[in-house]
């Protein structure tokens, strides 16, 4: 037999066995209900009893984190301890969470105990527009300095991929969503804040806010 | 003698090991594993109105839940509701006509403090302005978590749930809507079986747009899956498109089937029917392989034969 008559054979043989091994047969069977089964007295007459069961669940939907605060400071290189953020939801499309900045003066920057004039400025890609690396602003006129976010979970939208930061914007944006329940432990994304200093930054506490909006996927 | 010593010397080890183990496994009363020190919850989560009318009013409720270990306080706020793109993620900051329904609503109690276990019944009424244009409304009703901590400095977190309430008012509306895709897939590598498409609504009510998968094999007209008697079916905001997904989880590794798409928003319907191979990329290769050894057997045959001519 030649070689190339035992490959052929050989071939089909794994060809063969692999059609064998994979499970072809995966349908869902019918499921039927059968009519309740009659009771029989002994004198001939039917009798059976309805019984109704009745299960309430009521949909629910839960928001939680592990910290209510995040610091960023130089000892850490300005990156915070990663924040997880936790959904909860029965609805049967999933949820979707918002990240948006919510600080009270400007509202996605990070603000100098000072003076409302010094200032981090939010990174300036977002999620719609894609995403970077995070790095020092270029503009003239405006503080070097930034901060932003990235996200991680298996509900984070692919946007952050290979770790790359967006920033907060006024508006709010998705950054997790699923299209089924959680389970019961509920669906984690953990978020990590960081900023960029630049050293003519002034020294000072800076501050900033950033609020998560769980709700249902309609 | 050697090897009954490091039997011995084995078992102990692993009775030491489960001993310790369970002795270690020690249960804090009272103390519930998992719970966050704070949870907030809402239930339930949205509310469908239905169709409103202008002059009338229409309550609802729903509670608000404290699921952590420590009490909170919390309050209540209106914002709209809007889409921003095909995957309907939400803008709750986005106004439009859509959103006026979010200056209606009055709720009975704006704030409040719940102890760990405890629930707030928020009862809401809707008052929809007399003369108000027909269409849809949409808002949220914000819950917020608020900290207990003030910050010193870094980044607050704030939690909070959005509530959802819609319905159409009644008046002058249109009930118009596109199908503006429905594919497909020819060729898989593995399952699921999924059909995806893009429907647009051109009018100005919401609507919920339908979606049926059918899938037969080749050569039968006996369905193999079907949602025919419970389409999926997803809300869709006027002036908004959305796309969606629908998927056979459960079909086999390999197979020829005929996948049937069927999507309707309001009068307008779109049918996809496409045969589909199902195939592993590694068979697919043996597959390849195969009929290239066969042609490249045939060739060398005949080329010898000539040769021996």
């Amino acid at each position: 037999m030649s070689n190339m008559t035992k490959m052929i054979a050989v071939l089909g043989v794994v060809a063969g066995l692999g059609v064998a091994a994979l499970p072809l047969s995966s349908y869902a069977a019918d499921v039927t209900v059968d009519d309740p089964e009659k009771i029989e007295h002994t004198d001939g007459t039917d009798a059976e009893q309805a019984v109704g069961i009745n299960l309430t669940i009521e949909k629910l939907l839960s928001i939680d984190a592990d910290a209510d605060n995040v610091n960023l400071n130089s000892g850490n290189s300005y990156t915070g301890k990663a924040l997880k953020v936790n959904v909860i939801t029965n609805n049967s499309k999933g949820y979707k969470l918002n990240i948006a900045g919510t600080a009270t003066t400007n509202k996605t920057d990070l603000t100098g105990d000072d003076s409302n004039t010094t200032l981090i400025p939010t990174f300036e890609k977002t999620i719609k527009d894609g995403l970077a690396e995070l790095a020092l602003n270029s503009g003239e006129g405006v503080s070097k300095s930034v901060w932003g976010y990235t996200a991680a979970g298996d509900d984070v939208v692919d946007a952050f991929a290979g770790g790359l930061y967006a920033g907060v914007t006024e508006d709010g944006e998705t950054i997790a969503t699923a299209d089924e329940p959680t389970a019961d432990t509920g669906a984690e994304t953990s978020v990590t804040f960081k900023a960029i200093v630049d050293n003519a930054q002034p020294a000072g506490t800076y501050k900033g806010q950033v609020t998560f909006t769980a709700s249902d996927n309609n | 003698m050697k090897n009954i010593k490091g039997l011995c010397v084995g078992l102990l080890a692993l009775v030491l090991a489960l001993g310790s183990g369970f002795c270690g496994a020690k249960e804090v009363f009272g103390e519930a594993e998992g719970v966050p020190d704070y949870r907030l919850a809402i239930s339930p989560s949205r509310e469908d109105l239905g169709i409103i009318k202008p002059g009338e009013q229409y309550t609802g409720e729903f509670k608000v839940l404290n699921k952590g270990k420590f009490s909170f306080e919390y309050e209540v706020s209106f914002a709209p509701y809007a889409v921003t793109n095909e995957f309907y993620d939400p803008s709750f900051t986005q106004e439009t006509v859509y959103t006026e329904i979010k200056n209606w609503i009055v709720v009975d109690k704006e704030n409040g403090t719940l102890e760990p276990g405890e629930e707030d019944t928020i009862s809401y009424v809707v008052s929809v302005p007399d003369g108000e244009h027909g269409g849809a409304q949409v808002a949220a009703i914000i819950i917020t978590m608020k900290n207990n901590i003030e910050s010193n400095g870094g980044i607050e977190a704030v939690r909070q749930l959005g509530y959802i309430v819609y319905g159409n008012v009644d008046g002058q509306v249109t009930k118009t809507g596109r199908v503006l895709e429905n594919k497909v897939p020819g060729f898989l590598f593995n399952p699921p079986i999924v059909a995806s498409s893009l429907v647009e609504n051109t009018g100005n009510v919401y609507t919920r747009a339908t979606y049926k998968l059918q899938v037969f094999p080749l050569f039968s007209d006996e369905e193999v899956y079907t949602n025919e008697e419970q389409p999926e079916n997803n809300i869709v905001f006027p002036e908004t498109k959305r796309y969606n997904e629908i998927k056979w989880e459960s079909a086999p590794q390999l197979g020829i089937f005929k996948v049937r798409s069927t999507v309707k928003i309001f009068d307008e319907e779109s049918v996809t029917e496409k045969i589909v191979f199902l195939c592993p990329i590694w068979f697919l290769f043996v597959v390849l392989l195969l009929i290239f050894c066969i042609i490249f057997w045939i060739a060398s045959r005949a080329m010898r034969r000539k040769k021996e001519a």
